[in-house]
């Protein structure tokens, strides 16, 4: 294939436009790494950009050694795995089913999935139906009530019907059912939106903190972005605390002296970094392809 | 498929509870009435409580979105202590970020915690009271030896609801003045600039400009976080006027509450502060820069003057990083800067309240509240105040003088400040009794040579403890955010807001002077009047109530 | 004898749709659970709307609590804030729709074309990195690059000779505007991305393939191949984003739009009823505010619904 001279305009723009971007996108997450390696004193001077200046690992170790932490990451591991499994599933076979015209009721299930978008009765009938299914203080509150994403649904609907209807035939031909057809055909044509609703899931699931700070009250149920929560919410807060009133210094100074920048920082990376590394090992199924060994395997 | 038929037994569980929803939803009242009974029955006649001689549990909710458990109970020394001793666990319940949802959601399905930590007549304690949900504490005030004592008569009476009784528990009450706001220079630069007269408005005017000419990259006046300096610089403008007035968006002429747009001395302010900032001596950021930003021009010397409610913390040298590597490095709080031909002592930049910071509120969802009361009496006490600030007894102090306070061992200096934070010292107070601890810190303190003492203590004892007023009278007289008030203070705080920035950059005084009254027309406009209204009536409650 | 054939009719056709259920079991079985499971979660608390005929009180709950009819509604049409949070609602997110839409079409059309593997992959993953940055994060670096004193833009664009005095883009209400919605641009273009990735990895590339030998140019065949093929998913987020009108942000607007002079451009629907009806504890005046929200939601919703189905594509 050659290129003509107007493509290698275009794709020359395009490079520089995504290097542009690949910059902006990266620099605040690389100066915030260098913040939580840079020793807290020392950020206070400013001028911490790319590389820290007085290298330390105290923030890691100020954050880490709390005990709840690594308890509250192995909830949130678990709460990614099991609420995306269950959501990709029952929703995934949902849309399937919505996918296909002949469906009895389409047009008015469609309707009754759209009308909860917009209309919702607020939290606290929602917590009243939560604690009366005896969801407070338990585990599966974090999961149960968001298995079902309707715009997850329209998602996976809209790719299964782009999907080529010759295949689904040829299995109806081989004798496959509806399930056997969803299972053997077109779970494995639709690895890019799985692999995608399946990353918009696994990242709500970890991101995720106010559903615990309600529901949950037992610390050792709280996923790690609710205990982050607390740190975070603190440095925002204490700022605003500060002027209520004077005879509480001593108290608020010691809260405020450890929430500084470094640890806001240290915070964040120690939040996002498990999930912003599960994108990469998904990236394989968004290489096109996907059709082609398909309709020949 | 294994996984869906397990599915649909869970399924059918929960669509047999749904049929409860529906029948839950709206009685809550009920439970409220058989805990009621119980109280009652629990006080007559009872034998008041003693600590330690059987496992009591109560729980704690802070009603903070910044709230954080200091951590889990009987863990560090202090509250193993207290567990040990007096056999009671706190079991604390964050709102880990959500505090306004989560209390909602606990009134609306029945489910208080035992004891609410949360700001002094606010609206939750108000609506708390109201509904009856609170227990009323007179009862015990008598029975145990502390609290009554150590608050005092008029404090209590003070945060006593309209009902006559108390509920609220009060947290770093004082009898004493304090304060930390009022104004810091820049020693280095001041001495360097031959440490000329900065009394007057009008000295400051020309310092700013000298450091603006001599050090370019400095910033004359910071007025610190959302320019909330402003406040203390008008009460610089007259004698006798309070911060507060400002805050409450209407001042006091004689007896009555008057809109502070009509304020001549409020005008004569901010026409004063919106020179220098037309004038680049105050930074063009005031409004928008981070707490952050302002740290780190502290922590490099790029402040020449700062205006702020916490100026001892910056100015205590001793634990400044920018010290360290330069020996002339130094800030010093000094007199509030004034108006030219007033009376110096007569400027009042620390309103202070003997109310304290916040409360604590027992709810009637607690099984046993004269417990609760008990311990808290307890924790008031001296002994109490010294095991929660200070660390158990035999740590860094062995004995207590004749006042209560614990005489510092030789452990006192050796053990690591990492070790006092582990203990958790100060953390678990939650019924602070400022005159106390700061009296005792400060016998301390005399006792350690001059280079350990803290610095701001030293400010606050030569500053800003010096230009205080008491304004507990003041107490409590916001009205709650969901009454018709509330809706007009939190609409004239709006006005007010967007009229102060556009004042700050405004082009010129005839600009000013329309912001200005176009302020005040919005604001009566909303309803202002009503409010200053209802701040005049309980004013005068509370002033008879002190006997004023 | 005419009764009887219309009859025997229904019953065929009865007997019909109860046949064509009865072959379709499978798919019946795939809706159940999720018609089930949004029933309790969304259906039973919606109750809660209610309240906004209510003056509710949390103590005494929905059932004792006085109906008020249309009060709260009224009294959010009469407020002196409603023409300017209704105004920048709209300007805001009409903003955020026509910069914030295409964006991360374009950004996935243009990864599209990059053949370099690790280029892309490289870029794939870091342009998705600021989506997990919170907003109190970026509002701090966007206070300092926005600076007056030692903004890193403004020093830009003094030295390069733009403008001869600093601007004060924080709190000048024009700048307001454009700042946010770039803000959000830069937050969430990456991230949402990778959705339009997926559509155009399902593209069969043989049809790359047939166009390239057809002699199409590289940037011909993205506009005959590649957006005609991502279009159904493109259609179907174009609806919900215009159903989504009055959502125009939150937690962006209140940590960017900090100064008081920006105010009058900042206050929108959610930033309104946080202030007025969350934190001031007025439960029915924020659920009130809601449901107004909620039925001009359906309008629009059910008006793009109409729009895109004459294109071939809507949600029903």
């Amino acid at each position: 294939m050659k290129l003509t001279r107007g493509d290698k305009t275009f794709i020359s723009l395009i490079y520089f436009f995504l290097i542009l971007l690949l910059f902006a996108a990266f620099y605040p997450f690389w100066n915030a790494l260098a913040i939580s390696l840079n020793s807290g004193t020392d950020t206070a001077h400013g001028g911490v950009t790319f590389w820290p200046r007085d290298f330390t690992f105290d923030n890691y170790l100020f954050v880490l050694k709390n005990d709840a932490l690594l308890h509250g990451f192995m909830i949130s591991v678990i709460r990614v795995a099991a609420g995306t499994v269950l959501s990709l599933f029952f929703t995934g076979l949902f849309a399937y089913a919505m996918s296909k015209k002949i469906l009895i009721g389409r047009k008015a299930i469609m309707i009754y999935c759209i009308f909860t978008m917009v209309f919702s009765g607020g939290l606290i009938p929602a917590f009243i139906v939560n604690r009366n299914l005896g969801l407070m203080d338990n585990f599966w509150v974090m999961i149960i009530p968001s298995i079902v994403s309707v715009w997850n649904m329209i998602v996976f609907r809209t790719f299964f019907e782009e999907l080529p209807p010759e295949m689904e035939e040829s299995a109806k031909m081989d004798g496959c059912g509806y399930f056997g057809t969803f299972f053997r055909v077109i779970l494995p044509l639709s690895k890019p939106v799985f692999a995608t609703l399946g990353l918009f899931t696994a990242v709500y699931h970890w991101n995720d903190w106010f559903t615990a700070s309600i529901y949950i009250n037992n610390q050792n149920l709280k996923p790690i972005q609710t205990i982050l929560q607390q740190v975070l919410s603190s440095t925002v807060m204490m700022e605003q605390m500060v002027n209520s009133n004077a005879s509480a210094q001593e108290f608020m100074q010691r809260t405020r002296s450890v929430t500084n920048k470094s640890i806001t920082m240290t915070t964040m990376i120690v939040a996002t970094l498990p999930i912003v590394c599960v994108y990469p090992f998904l990236q394989k199924y968004f290489v096109k392809g996907v059709m082609i060994g398909a309709v020949k395997g | 498929m294994k996984r869906s038929g397990k599915w649909f037994n869970v399924l059918a569980v929960s669509s047999a509870l749904i049929l409860t929803v529906t029948a839950c939803s709206g009685n809550n009242t009920k439970g409220t009435a058989n805990v009621e009974t119980t109280n009652s029955s629990a006080q007559e006649g009872r034998q008041a409580v003693v600590l330690g001689q059987s496992d009591f549990k109560y729980t704690f909710y802070g009603n903070y979105d910044w709230y954080t458990a200091p951590g889990e109970w009987g863990k560090d020394a202090t509250s193993k202590w207290i567990l040990d001793n007096k056999k009671v666990t706190m079991e604390v319940i964050t709102s880990d970020g959500a505090a306004a949802q989560k209390l909602n959601t606990m009134i609306a399905s029945d489910t208080l915690p035992d004891v609410i930590w949360t700001d002094k007549f606010g609206t939750d304690y108000e609506r708390l009271r109201a509904a009856g949900q609170l227990v009323p504490l007179d009862d015990y005030l008598d029975k145990y030896p502390n609290l009554k004592r150590l608050v005092g008569e008029s404090t209590l009476n003070m945060l006593r609801a309209s009902d006559g009784k108390l509920y609220q528990i009060p947290n770093w009450y004082s009898n004493k003045p304090l304060g930390n706001a009022g104004w810091m220079i820049n020693n280095k630069i001041y001495k360097a600039l031959g440490s000329p007269k900065l009394e007057t408005y009008d000295d400051l005017y020309s310092y700013l400009k000298l450091v603006k000419e001599k050090y370019p990259d400095v910033t004359p006046l910071d007025l610190n976080k959302g320019a909330e300096g402003n406040i203390f610089m008008y009460s610089g403008f007259a004698e006798g006027r309070l911060p507060t007035y400002v805050e409450q968006k209407a001042y006091i002429e004689g007896d009555t509450f008057k809109s502070i747009y009509k304020d001549p001395v409020y005008a004569e302010t901010v026409k004063y502060i919106n020179k220098l900032v037309q004038e680049k001596l105050i930074s063009q950021d005031l409004l928008t820069q981070k707490e952050d930003q302002i740290k780190e021009k502290l922590n490099t010397g790029k402040i020449a003057v700062l205006v702020a409610y916490d100026v001892t913390e910056p100015s205590n040298t001793n634990e400044l990083e920018w010290k360290k590597n330069d020996p002339e490095a130094d800030y010093e709080v000094i007199w509030p800067v004034h108006k030219a031909g007033l009376d110096k002592n007569k400027i009042i930049n620390n309103p202070y309240s003997t109310l304290g910071w916040n409360v604590s509120l027992i709810t009637k969802s607690a099984k046993d509240p004269e417990a609760i009361f008990a311990f808290y009496d307890w924790m008031a006490s001296e002994e109490g105040q010294n095991v929660l600030c200070f660390g158990p007894p035999g740590w860094l102090w062995d004995e207590v003088d004749a006042e209560g306070s614990p005489i510092a061992n030789e452990n006192w200096t050796t053990v690591s400040d990492d070790e006092k934070t582990a203990a958790k010292l100060f953390d678990w107070n939650y019924v602070g009794n400022s005159s106390f601890v700061d009296s005792s810190k400060g016998k301390i303190e005399m006792t350690l040579p001059e280079d350990k003492r803290n610095q701001t203590a030293v400010a606050q004892m030569n500053v800003t403890w010096k230009t205080t007023q008491d304004t507990t009278e003041f107490g409590g007289i916001t009205p709650p955010s969901d009454s018709n008030e509330g809706l007009i203070a939190q609409r004239v705080n709006d006005i007010y807001t967007e009229t102060f920035g556009k004042i700050m950059f405004a082009k010129s005084e005839a600009e000013i002077d329309k912001l200005i009254e176009s302020g005040y027309e919005q604001s009566m406009k909303v309803g202002h009047q009503e409010l200053m209204d209802y701040l005049q009536t309980k004013w005068k409650e509370n002033k008879e109530k002190l006997g004023k | 004898m005419r009764t009887a054939t219309n009859k025997s009719t229904i019953y065929k056709r009865e007997r019909g749709k109860l046949y064509e259920l009865s072959r379709q079991w499978e798919l019946q079985v795939m809706v159940l659970p999720a018609v089930i499971l949004i029933f309790i979660f969304s259906y039973l608390p919606m109750y809660g709307v209610l309240m906004a005929f209510q003056d509710y009180n949390i103590f005494e709950g929905m059932a004792n609590s006085p109906w008020v009819g249309l009060k709260h509604f009224e009294m959010f049409f009469q407020s002196p804030e409603f023409s300017n949070v209704m105004r920048n609602t709209i300007v805001i997110s009409l903003l955020k729709l026509c910069i914030g839409f295409p964006a991360p079409i374009i950004l996935a059309l243009f990864l599209n074309e990059v053949n370099r593997m690790w280029f892309k992959r490289l870029t794939q993953t870091v342009s998705y990195l600021p989506h997990f940055m919170s907003w109190v994060i970026i509002s701090g670096f966007a206070a300092s690059i926005l600076a007056v004193d030692n903004g890193s833009l403004n020093l830009l664009l003094e030295k390069t000779g733009l403008i001869d005095e600093p601007i004060n883009f924080l709190s000048t209400s024009k700048y307001f505007w454009v700042i946010l919605a770039s803000a959000n641009v830069w937050k969430e273009i990456g991230f949402s991305s990778i959705v339009y990735l997926a559509a155009i990895a399902s593209i069969d590339p043989q049809i790359y393939e047939a166009a390239a030998v057809d002699g199409a140019s590289r940037f011909k065949r993205m506009f005959i191949i590649t957006i005609p093929s991502i279009m159904p998913i493109v259609m179907v987020f174009f609806v919900l984003a215009i159903g989504n009108l009055l959502s125009a942000g939150f937690e962006d607007i209140l940590l960017l739009g900090s100064s008081p002079v920006v105010q009058d451009v900042a206050q929108v629907i959610d930033t309104y009823v946080y202030k007025y009806g969350i934190q001031s504890s007025r439960l029915s005046y924020a659920t009130a505010v809601g449901l107004f929200k909620s039925a001009i939601s359906v309008v629009l919703l059910f008006g793009a619904n109409k729009m895109a189905r004459k294109y071939g594509g809507g949600l029903w």
